[in-house]
């Protein structure tokens, strides 16, 4: 289904010294604009002007010139405000939008655990639909979009197994309870629709439905946010215990500094659809650099 | 489909019915036929089409009734059932408009003796032979209609093979009721690609689609919509690998199967009548089967 | 110092680093053309009045800091002690930082920043599971450290985030030693210890040094500068912030 290394661009080579693990995701100058756009979009918005809106034609700036790797195993947080383009930039490597520009190349394996590479601006509605199912996975900070509340928890971890192929049932039903203890959701309550399910366990349902197809980048957008304190550290804790355990490449999008501190090894910090700021967590906590970032941690502390 | 069209513009023309032969024009009937192929070229796949105006109400048959008119000849013989009989109303009322404004077409309530059989409910307990035409009427053409509200996503979710929705309905059934509950329209594969809703036929006569001699036409007249099972094609029912797929068992108290009071067999679809003293019953519901088992036990 | 050591662990050289506060307006300089080396199996000790730039330093090297000038080179460890055997730390990317980070250094500060459910032996180990070390060896290391430290054995279930100053700051001693780092930096590792479980880090501290770590410390008290230090970083008192 998917052609091999057809799609493939040139992927800069690897820094020195680095982990001789090539990145998950390359990133390169990904931008979405909606609207018309003009020649001037990118250069009336974003940086001293404090707008995402274009003047000249009045298209939104979502995300503008965004680069990154990612690597296997790695938590890479995306940190910004609301508008700050932190959402676009999920939906464009979920599939869900196309950039305006800009390449996001995919590097993973097929159903036969070979070297997959796949460009994923570029890729067809079959490839986009088998690496959302197959290679992806996606938690929303809104239950209802990631989850089906007409059917049970199980039916809801069982829709994913069976999208990735899955056509045993005792395979699924045994999968489904082994995830609902993984994310701590009791196994008694796999027969019940989650409309029944507090917000926190919502949200556990909801990785644990992400997780079922064991895919290679787990995408979470704001899970923790509107959440009690005491349930937001379970799930963080619980996201980390994941990322042990199965080693999967997460990108953590939220406004939350709290969030980044404890699951983020590198954050970008985004703001009007830019990356102001980059780094390694603790250094942009600690050390910011770009005076947005500085407000940022300044106004949190 | 020009050879098909042009030789039945001639036999027409020979009964000297001309263009009102089958009732639809000319037209009508070149794109119920047209689609008909399409259909048969893309075992299980949703052809549409410009479903006519009939003097019966939409939700009657309509789908099957435009089907049988635009492949009937003079020289064909019909059959009409509704849940298995060839005297409840519908059937009745089908039968005698299509005999009307089809001069030439023999009337039969035998299986084997029928060229196309237009049925609701059934398919025939006789097996078919190559050479027949089974034609459905059909009230909902699309499996995921039960899942999903939007067809431009249902056309989607086909293209994609995307099934693993129907499934969940399946898990979730297992899960609450132990069994599959689907007890008629049980969503099958066609040639290992499209999913379709088989007309509200029961369970029991799913396994018969599966590499019939026979061609078999669905038409939903309200939905616009024909498809079709072409002879020799596989038809499996959707089913988890380890929990296979059951048709009607018919068991009695004692764990035996219940047999028909009329005709004793044991093969077949069976009611269940309910008698004025409280007692029950159970009985073919295939009319035609049933005579010709108890015409042949009495000889 | 010991100039006869052809390869030192750490080497310094010129570093700088100010700190620019964009809503004040104010640029404030940290520190100032510093050089030092740390040795292996050597403790090099900073000193110098408070506000001079002490545990900048440190954080420059863990980058927690990003220094302005100057080098910070790790040694890799291959011997020959030319500059093509050492990382600059301050220039290399956030994923090799990240990588030497689990691999070659440690970092043990007063505080400890751990997820509250895990227990404590689990946080002592997870280095050591970081770098695919198998789990049962694992937690034998990190037993093996507690031991020592005298961390009571009840606890070793516990999660750390209950625990008194004292008793997290092993915890930590121990998660920055599990791993037997090149390079160990310390900043202000007993400040809550009383004497006795002082004198037991003290001894784990002399033990890694034994084991080859080159480490380079930050401490509260002069006399530990006395007992532990095999050379002495002395630090300039601040400058005036430059408005």
């Amino acid at each position: 289904m998917i052609r091999m290394n057809e799609l493939s661009t040139p992927v800069p080579p690897a820094a020195p010294l680095a982990e001789t693990r090539l990145p998950i995701i390359a990133a390169r100058g990904l931008t979405r604009i909606h609207g018309p756009g003009c020649l001037r979009c990118l250069e009336s918005t974003g940086g001293t002007t404090g707008r995402n809106l274009c003047p000249h034609c009045r298209s939104v700036v979502a995300v503008a010139g965004v680069s990154f790797d990612l690597h296997p195993g790695e938590i890479l947080g995306v940190m910004g405000e609301s508008g700050s383009g932190k959402s676009t930039l999920v939906r464009l490597l979920h599939l869900d939008d196309r950039p305006t520009s800009g390449t996001a190349h995919w590097r993973g394996t097929d159903e036969g655990g070979h070297a997959l590479e796949v460009e994923l601006t570029a890729c067809d509605a079959a490839q986009a639909r088998w690496l959302r199912d197959r290679r992806f996975g996606m938690v929303y900070q809104n239950p209802h979009l990631g989850l089906n509340f007409q059917v049970t928890a199980g039916g809801n971890i069982a829709e994913r197994l069976l999208t990735a192929g899955e056509g045993s049932f005792r395979a699924i039903r045994d999968r489904a309870l082994s995830l609902l203890d993984r994310t701590e959701v009791p196994r008694n309550r796999v027969d019940h629709k989650p409309g029944h399910f507090s917000g926190g366990m919502q949200q556990r349902l909801q990785i644990a439905r992400a997780l079922a197809p064991r895919p290679q980048l787990l995408l979470l957008d704001e899970v923790t946010t509107g959440l009690d304190l005491s349930v937001q550290a379970r799930i963080l804790d619980l996201i980390l215990e994941i990322q042990r355990r199965t080693r999967v490449a997460m990108i953590v999008v939220t406004h939350d500094l709290g969030v980044v501190r404890l699951l983020a090894g590198r954050t970008l910090v985004m703001r009007h659809g830019r990356v102001v700021e980059s780094g390694i967590t603790d250094q942009i906590l600690e050390d910011p650099q770009h005076p947005y970032t500085q407000q940022l941690v300044s106004s949190a502390l | 489909m020009t050879a098909a069209s042009t030789s039945s513009t001639v036999s027409a023309a020979n009964t000297g019915a001309g263009d009102h032969f089958g009732f639809l024009d000319a037209f009508a009937k070149r794109e119920l036929r047209r689609a008909s192929f399409k259909a048969l070229c893309i075992p299980g796949y949703q052809v549409p089409y410009a479903s006519r105006e009939m003097p019966i109400a939409r939700g009657f048959g309509t789908g099957g009734l435009q089907l049988s008119l635009s492949l009937l000849t003079p020289e064909d013989t019909l059959k009409v059932i509704d849940q298995g009989a060839d005297d409840s109303v519908n059937a009745v009322n089908l039968r005698r408009f299509i005999l009307a404004t089809c001069p030439g077409v023999a009337a039969t309530t035998r299986t084997t003796a029928a060229s196309v059989i237009q049925t609701r409910h059934r398919i025939p307990e006789t097996p078919l032979h190559a050479g027949q035409i089974m034609v459905y009427q059909v009230p909902f053409p699309d499996p995921l209609q039960i899942i999903e509200p939007s067809e431009a996503k249902r056309r989607r979710m086909h293209a994609e093979v995307d099934y693993a929705r129907l499934l969940v309905r399946l898990y979730e059934d297992l899960v609450r009721f132990r069994e599959v509950a689907i007890t008629n329209r049980y969503p099958a594969r066609v040639a290992g690609r499209y999913v379709i809703d088989p007309s509200p036929i029961p369970r029991w006569d799913l396994p018969k689609l599966n590499r019939s001699h026979a061609i078999h036409l669905f038409g939903a007249g309200r939905e616009k919509k024909i498809y079709a099972v072409p002879p020799m094609t596989t038809v499996e029912p959707l089913a988890f690998s380890d929990v296979p797929f059951q048709v009607e068992a018919f068991t009695d108290d004692e764990g035996g199967r219940h047999r028909c009071a009329r005709c004793g067999a044991g093969d077949s679809y069976l009611d269940e009548i309910v008698l004025p003293d409280g007692g029950r019953r159970w009985q073919c519901n295939d009319q035609d089967h049933c005579d010709s088992h108890r015409e042949e036990s009495l000889r | 110092m010991n100039p006869s050591d052809p390869t030192p662990v750490l080497r310094v050289e010129g570093l700088g680093k100010s700190f620019t506060v964009h809503a004040a307006g104010k640029h404030l300089p940290s520190v100032t053309d510093l050089s030092f080396a740390v040795h292996a199996g050597r403790l090099t000790a900073l000193v110098g009045p408070s506000g001079a730039g002490k545990s900048s330093v440190l954080k420059c090297i863990w980058r927690t800091y990003l220094p302005e000038s100057g080098r910070i080179l790790l040694s890799t460890g291959s011997g020959t002690g030319t500059d093509n055997d050492a990382v600059d730390l301050a220039a290399v990317d956030e994923h090799a930082v990240l990588a030497l980070r689990r691999s070659a250094m440690s970092f043990v500060t007063q505080f400890l920043h751990v997820l509250p459910r895990q227990g404590t032996l689990a946080v002592v180990a997870e280095p050591l599971l970081a770098l695919g070390v198998d789990a049962k060896a694992a937690r034998e290391r990190a037993a093996e450290l507690l031991r020592a430290l005298e961390l009571p054995e009840r606890l070793w279930d516990l999660p750390p985030a209950t625990f008194s100053g004292g008793e997290k700051q092993r915890v930590n001693l121990a998660r920055g030693l599990v791993v037997r780092p090149r390079l160990l930096l310390l900043d202000e590792p007993t400040a809550s210890l009383d004497a006795h479980a002082a004198g037991l880090a003290c001894a784990a501290v002399n033990a890694a040094k034994a084991a080859g770590a080159g480490i380079l410390a930050i401490f509260h008290d002069p006399d530990l500068v006395r007992r532990l230090a095999d050379d002495v970083v002395r630090l300039p008192a601040p400058l005036q912030p430059a408005a």
